[in-house]
C-alpha cells in the first residue's frame, strides 16, 4: 500500500515536473522568441541564471505555480527510484529532479554553441542536423513546428514524420523517420535550376531566391529525397468565408517577409527547408529542434569540434539517407 | 473495297468537313478559353500537380510538341540541304507546321511555370549549368532560325511574283542562304530534340528517366512524330494535287514507320532491362505503366494505336500506298505518342523517393496519384486548337506549298 502510494506520488511529480524538463528548451523558445530579429535572450550570460530567472517568471504566472513549486520540492531518492532525462535516454538518477535540472540540458548547450557558431564567419560554420531514432517518438511536433514557423500552406510540408511498422502481429513495432532537407554537400537540386535561383551558402544550407525562381519544378524532381515543394497558392480557408489572420501574416524565411496574399512570392515557387536561417541569425535554434519533445533532434556546427553535433556525427550508430548517391547529406541519423 | 476508298475519300476531303470540323474546333477554343481565364485567375490551384509529381499533362504535351517540331524541322533538311523534290515543294509548309508546333510546346510550358512572368530571368540572369537553361537558348535560336527561314522563302517567292524569273546568281544566291540555314537548323533540330531528352533524363533521383540513351530515343521519336504529322497533313491535304504530292506522302508515312518501329524496339529493351534489374522501385515505375493505373493508356494508346495498327498498315504494301491510310495511321502515331510523352514522365514519379513519404502527411498535393483536372485538359485544348487555327489559316492564306515548276 504504502509502495502504491510512493509510485503514485512519484507519477504525480513527474506527471507534473515533465513539461519543465525541457526547461532549458522552453527557457531558449520563450526567453528568445520573444525577440525575434532582435539579438537574443531576455536572460543572457550564465544559464543557471537563465533558469533560475526563468523560474521565477513562469512563478508570476498563473498556473505554473504548481507545476514549478513540485520541481524545486525537496524530493527523497526512495520517492523517485528512476527519472527519465528524455534529452538523453533513460538513466537511474538518486537525486531530485530539481538536480537534474540543474545540469544544462542539450538544447542550452547547443544554444550556446550555436551563439559560438554565429560569432564566426559565414564560411567557418558548417551547419549540421543529428537525428537519434531511437529517441523520436513520433508525435510530429517538428512537423506542426516548422508548419507554424514558416506558415507554411497547405501541400508544403518541410519536415514529415515518414513512419514505418516492422514486423507482423504480435511482434510488431514501429519507427518513424523525421525527413528535413538533407542540405547535401553536393546538391543535385542546385545545378538544375535555369536562373541559378538555388544554391548553397557558405555555411552549407541550400536555398532559393524565391524573388528570382521561376517555378519550373525541376529542382522537385532533381531531388532525391522529395525535399522540396511547390507552392500552389493554396490556402487552408479556401472554400470558407474568409481568410485567417496567420495566412495573412507574413513568413519570416531568410530573414525576411513573404506575403503570399495576392499571389505574390513564395506563391509559385519552390520551398524548402532551410534549418530555419532567420531563427539562427537571431540566435535561435531551428523551431523543429527546441521543439523535439523527445529530444532526438540536435543541430550545431560541424566544425567546430567541441559541439554536441559534432560528438554524435561520430558515432558508430551514424548513417545518412541514400549516401550511395555521393550527395553528402548534413542530416545525420543515430539508428 | 473500291466503293469504301471513294466513300472514305469523300469522308477527309477537307472541304466536307469544314463547317462540322470549324464547329468543334470553334467549341473547343471557347471551351480551352475559359480554362487559360481559370489558370489565369486562379494560379496552379487548378492544377492537379504537386510536389510529390511535379510535372504533368502539360509537360507531356509540351515533349510532343517540340519533338514534333524537331522531327519536321530535320525532315525539312531534305530540302534545304539535299535539295529532294518533294520536301523543297512543302518546305514552307514543312518549317511553317515546326514553327506552330514550336509555339504550341513552348506556350504550354510557360503556362506550367509557377511564375511565368519570370521566364526573361532564363536569358537575363543564365545558369549554365542547367540542361532548362541550355534548352531556352536552343529554344530561342529554334524558332528565330525557323523565323528567318519562312521570311527568307516569302522573300524570294515576293521577289519572284514582283520582278518574274531571278536571274541565275540571284537564284543561287536564295538556294545558298536556304541551303546555310538548313545546315544550322540540323544541328538545332537534334539539340532540340535529344536536349529534352538529356533535361528529362539528367536527374539521377529519377531511376525511371536515368536512362543514358534517353537523348537518342528522344531524337528517333522526334522523328517519328514529326514524319507522322507530316503524313497526316500531306495524305489529308496534299496528296491529290499529283503525283509527286502523292509520293510524298508515302514517303512520309514510310518515315513515321521508321520512326514507330524504333520507338517499339527502344520501349521493349528500355522496359525490359528495367524490369530485369531488380530495383524495386525502378520496376514499380514499369510495372505502373505495363499493369498499374497507366495500364489503360500504355495497351491501348501507346501500343495499339499508337504502334501496332499504324505499323500494321505501313508494313502493308497495299494500304501503305493509299493516302487515306496513310493519313489514318499518322493520325494513330500522334495520338500514340501523345501518350508516349505522358507514359514516359508520370511513372518515373509513381513510385516514392522514400517509401512511406506518401503517408507521412496527407494532403491532396503530396500524393503519387495523378490525373490531370479538367482545366489542365481545357488548358491543352485550348494549345491544341490555336495551333490547328495557326495551320488552318497558313494553309489557306500563305501560298505554303510550292507547283512543281516553281521547285528550285
Amino acid at each position: 500500500m504504502a509502495a502504491q502510494a510512493s509510485r503514485r506520488k512519484f507519477l504525480w511529480k513527474l506527471a507534473a515536473g515533465l513539461p519543465a524538463l525541457a526547461a532549458g528548451g522552453v527557457l531558449a523558445h520563450i526567453g528568445l522568441a520573444g525577440k525575434r530579429g532582435g539579438n537574443g535572450s531576455q536572460f543572457p550570460g550564465d544559464p543557471a541564471v537563465w533558469r533560475s530567472k526563468f523560474l521565477d517568471k513562469a512563478r508570476a504566472e498563473k498556473g505554473a505555480t504548481a507545476a514549478l513549486d513540485t520541481i524545486d520540492a525537496p524530493v527523497r531518492p526512495s520517492d523517485m527510484p528512476m527519472v527519465m532525462d528524455v534529452s538523453r535516454g533513460p538513466v537511474t538518477v538518486a537525486s531530485p529532479l530539481a538536480d537534474v535540472l540543474a545540469k544544462p540540458s542539450d538544447l542550452v548547450r547547443m544554444q550556446d554553441e550555436l551563439k559560438r557558431a554565429m560569432e564566426k564567419p559565414i564560411d567557418q560554420r558548417k551547419w549540421v542536423m543529428v537525428i537519434d531514432l531511437e529517441k523520436c517518438v513520433g508525435c510530429s511536433a517538428c512537423t506542426i513546428a516548422c508548419i507554424a514557423e514558416n506558415l507554411l500552406p497547405p501541400g508544403v510540408v518541410y519536415r514529415p514524420v515518414i513512419e514505418e511498422e516492422i514486423g507482423e502481429y504480435p511482434n510488431v513495432s514501429r519507427r518513424w523517420l523525421p525527413r528535413p532537407c538533407m542540405q547535401c554537400d553536393d546538391p543535385p537540386c542546385t545545378p538544375v535550376c535555369p536562373v541559378g535561383a538555388t544554391w548553397k551558402r557558405e555555411d552549407g544550407i541550400v536555398v532559393i531566391d524565391y524573388n528570382r525562381c521561376i517555378g519550373c519544378r525541376y529542382c522537385l524532381v532533381a531531388c532525391p529525397y522529395s525535399a522540396r515543394y511547390s507552392d500552389f497558392g493554396e490556402d487552408y480557408s479556401d472554400g470558407t468565408p474568409e481568410k485567417q489572420p496567420y495566412e495573412e501574416a507574413a513568413s519570416p524565411e531568410y530573414g525576411r517577409e513573404w506575403r503570399r496574399d495576392g499571389g505574390g512570392s513564395p506563391v509559385g515557387n519552390a520551398r524548402k527547408c532551410q534549418f530555419c536561417i532567420h531563427r539562427l541569425e537571431a540566435g535561435m535554434l531551428p523551431a523543429c529542434v527546441t521543439t523535439c519533445i523527445g529530444g532526438a533532434t540536435y543541430f550545431g556546427d560541424k566544425n567546430d569540434p567541441d559541439s554536441l553535433a559534432s560528438e554524435l556525427i561520430k558515432s558508430p550508430r551514424v548513417m545518412r539517407l541514400k549516401e550511395d548517391l555521393g550527395t553528402d547529406p548534413k542530416v545525420y541519423y543515430l539508428v | 473495297m473500291g466503293q469504301w476508298q471513294a466513300n472514305a475519300d469523300k469522308l477527309l476531303r477537307p472541304t466536307a468537313l469544314v463547317v462540322p470540323l470549324g464547329l468543334l474546333w470553334a467549341a473547343a477554343l471557347g471551351a480551352g478559353a475559359f480554362g487559360v481565364f481559370q489558370l489565369v485567375s486562379e494560379g496552379h490551384k487548378v492544377t492537379e500537380n504537386g510536389s510529390y509529381i511535379p510535372w504533368g499533362l502539360w509537360v507531356a504535351l509540351y515533349i510532343f510538341f517540340v519533338e514534333a517540331a524537331a522531327g519536321m524541322h530535320l525532315a525539312s533538311a531534305l530540302g534545304t540541304v539535299y535539295r529532294w523534290s518533294p520536301f523543297v515543294r512543302i518546305l514552307k509548309l514543312n518549317l511553317f507546321l515546326s514553327f506552330i508546333f514550336g509555339i504550341g510546346g513552348l506556350s504550354l510550358i510557360a503556362l506550367d511555370l509557377g511564375r511565368p512572368e519570370r521566364l526573361w530571368e532564363l536569358y537575363l540572369r543564365p545558369s549554365l549549368s542547367s540542361p532548362m537553361n541550355w534548352m531556352a537558348w536552343i529554344y530561342a535560336v529554334f524558332m528565330l532560325l525557323q523565323a528567318s527561314q519562312l521570311v527568307w522563302e516569302f522573300w524570294a517567292d515576293r521577289r519572284r511574283a514582283r520582278l518574274g524569273p531571278l536571274s541565275p546568281a540571284e537564284e543561287e544566291h536564295v538556294l545558298t542562304v536556304r541551303r546555310n540555314l538548313g545546315v544550322i537548323g540540323v544541328p538545332t533540330a537534334v539539340a532540340l530534340s535529344s536536349g529534352v531528352g538529356f533535361l528529362v533524363g539528367n536527374p539521377s533521383s529519377q531511376l525511371f528517366f536515368q536512362v543514358g540513351l534517353y537523348p537518342l530515343h528522344f531524337l528517333a521519336t522526334a522523328v517519328a512524330s514529326g514524319a507522322a504529322v507530316l503524313a497526316l497533313v500531306t495524305s489529308l491535304f496534299l496528296a491529290r494535287r499529283d503525283e509527286e504530292m502523292r509520293n510524298l506522302a508515302i514517303i512520309a508515312g514510310r518515315l513515321a514507320l521508321a520512326g514507330v518501329t524504333f520507338e517499339a524496339l527502344f520501349l521493349f529493351f528500355d522496359y525490359f532491362v528495367s524490369s530485369y534489374g531488380g530495383v524495386p522501385r525502378l520496376t514499380a515505375s514499369v510495372e505502373a505503366v505495363m499493369t498499374g493505373s497507366y495500364a489503360w493508356s500504355f495497351w491501348l494508346f501507346q501500343v495499339a494505336i499508337g504502334m501496332v495498327i499504324p505499323f500494321l498498315i505501313l508494313i502493308n504494301p497495299r494500304l501503305s500506298s493509299r493516302a487515306n491510310w496513310i493519313g489514318a495511321a499518322g493520325f494513330m502515331i500522334v495520338v500514340g505518342f501523345v501518350v508516349v510523352r505522358i507514359n514516359a514522365v508520370l511513372p518515373a514519379f509513381v513510385a516514392p523517393q522514400l517509401e512511406g513519404l506518401q503517408f507521412a502527411f496527407v494532403d491532396s498535393r503530396l500524393s503519387y496519384d495523378y490525373f490531370p483536372s479538367a482545366i489542365e485538359w481545357l488548358v491543352a485544348i485550348f494549345i491544341g486548337a490555336i495551333v490547328l487555327g495557326l495551320f488552318y489559316l497558313g494553309y489557306r492564306l500563305l501560298p505554303l506549298v510550292s507547283e512543281p515548276k516553281e521547285v528550285l
